[in-house]
């Protein structure tokens, strides 16, 4: 039963049907499964299933923002449970668009899908300086400190963040993507990971984390 | 060079209700990068409708624009010198402005009431919030029409063309020369202002310029 009615969970999230994906997650706690069996075997499938399609271009931005709808919707239900049970998370993420861009909607769906992808993340929002990156990283114990950047103006200061983060020693790996971002720009101001958009992010961060 | 009769045209100001702006449907589709044939088209169709009023009653529409002379290029700077007062500096531009007798300087801006608008839906919902921002987007579109139609018919009755828009950021324009495009224009009667990085404040405004240079014979 559990079997089943987790994978309508993954179709409603695959479907964006957040009612749907509220219900189908009361139902499972109630019939006593875990918030994180909800969580790995029915959200992180669908969600998975939503990343194939968007990279092979099956779908679109605003349909992964529905898929995502869904998703939060149910998440919203286990978070709480999840928090209480110490259940061991995929990692965390530290998350910012970096000092002076003021441009989120691509941040935004990265942490959707991480989210979905299981993993805990900290939205530090817009115009993020190295200074709340570095106290970010260290308060939250943070795997992954990601960044993001819309124009060539701003995507200089990644380079800032990263240095300052080796700099105090920080283990943390770093990730970095937005319009502006090539790979090579990334390889020259050593970050870890570079993506070219939200489903690559969830690959490239678990890759980082060798999940 | 310009001659004395075509050296100025004072700054002229734009101001809109937001009624009567139109929205172009299929500019939405493109800025929401989905295909125009979607297998969904028309609930996606539905769904924009449910968010325009919503960006329109927000909507606090104003353009200006001045088209000034140019008036040297420092081919050395790789820089354009326009009304005695602002410098253009950089390969995109100069290359763009190559030719070019006059440049039409402009500046347009939905707002402030539809930023904080714009900032709390994506907070509550991400695809309402990715919605409105194409929709505001698109909206910008309309209004650069508007300027662009004023801009072409002053040209097209002294024989010039215009160029393609370029705005600072892009293209190898760095955005710093925002403070030059800002000092052509009267930007304190738009409330767009300028952040340390150069942003604009409003962020749902667009600046730039048109080149004009003479019609091919």
């Amino acid at each position: 039963m559990h079997k089943e009615l987790l994978q309508q969970l993954a179709q409603a999230v695959i479907d964006g049907n957040k009612d749907q994906a509220e219900t189908l997650t009361n139902q499972l706690l109630d019939a006593g499964l875990e918030a994180k069996a909800i969580l790995d075997n029915g959200l992180m499938p669908g969600m998975d299933v939503v990343g194939q399609r968007f990279r092979d271009n099956l779908i679109f931005v605003p349909e992964v923002l529905i898929a995502a709808r869904a998703m939060k919707a149910s998440l919203a239900i286990l978070e709480p449970l999840l928090a209480a049970s110490n259940a061991p998370q995929v990692g965390t993420v530290v998350i910012g668009t970096v000092k002076g861009d003021i441009h989120d909607i691509g941040k935004n769906i990265v942490i959707m899908m991480l989210r979905g992808a299981g993993f805990r993340v900290v939205d530090l929002g817009i115009d993020t300086p190295a200074e709340k990156f570095l106290q970010a990283a260290r308060e939250e114990n943070a795997d992954i400190v990601g960044m993001s950047a819309l124009l060539t103006t701003t995507m200089g200061y990644m380079k800032t963040v990263i240095e300052r983060l080796k700099a105090e020693g920080l283990r943390v790996k770093t990730m970095v993507g937005g319009a502006p971002i090539s790979p090579a720009f990334a390889e020259q101001i050593g970050a870890d990971g570079y993506a070219k958009n939200a489903a690559e992010a969830v690959d490239k961060a678990k890759a980082l984390l060798g999940v | 060079m310009p001659t004395s009769t075509e050296r100025e045209m004072p700054l002229v100001e734009l101001r809109f209700s937001a009624n009567e702006l139109e929205l172009d449907l299929a500019q939405v589709f493109k800025l929401l990068k989905l295909p125009r044939q979607h297998p969904q088209a028309e609930e996606w169709r539905r769904r924009i409708a449910a968010v325009v009023p919503r960006v329109r009653e927000r909507l606090e529409p104003k353009a200006q624009y001045r088209i000034v002379p140019i008036e040297a290029r420092l081919p050395e700077r790789q820089t354009v010198v326009l009304a005695g007062e602002a410098r253009f500096t950089g390969r995109g531009v100069y290359r763009r402005l190559a030719g070019c007798r006059h440049a039409a300087a402009f500046l347009l801006t939905l707002g402030h009431r539809l930023d904080s608008s714009l900032r709390q839906c994506n907070q509550d919902d991400p695809l309402d919030g990715y919605l409105s921002d194409c929709v505001a987007a698109a909206f910008t579109h309309s209004v650069l029409r508007r300027i662009e139609r004023e801009v072409r018919q002053w040209a097209e009755a002294r024989r010039l063309q215009l160029t393609p828009r370029y705005s600072p950021g892009y293209h190898g324009w760095p955005l710093q020369d925002q403070r030059p495009l800002f000092s052509l224009l009267q930007t304190e009667t738009m409330n767009v202002k300028l952040n340390d990085q150069f942003f604009m404040i409003p962020q749902k405004s667009v600046s730039g310029i048109w080149g004009l240079k003479p019609e091919k014979a």
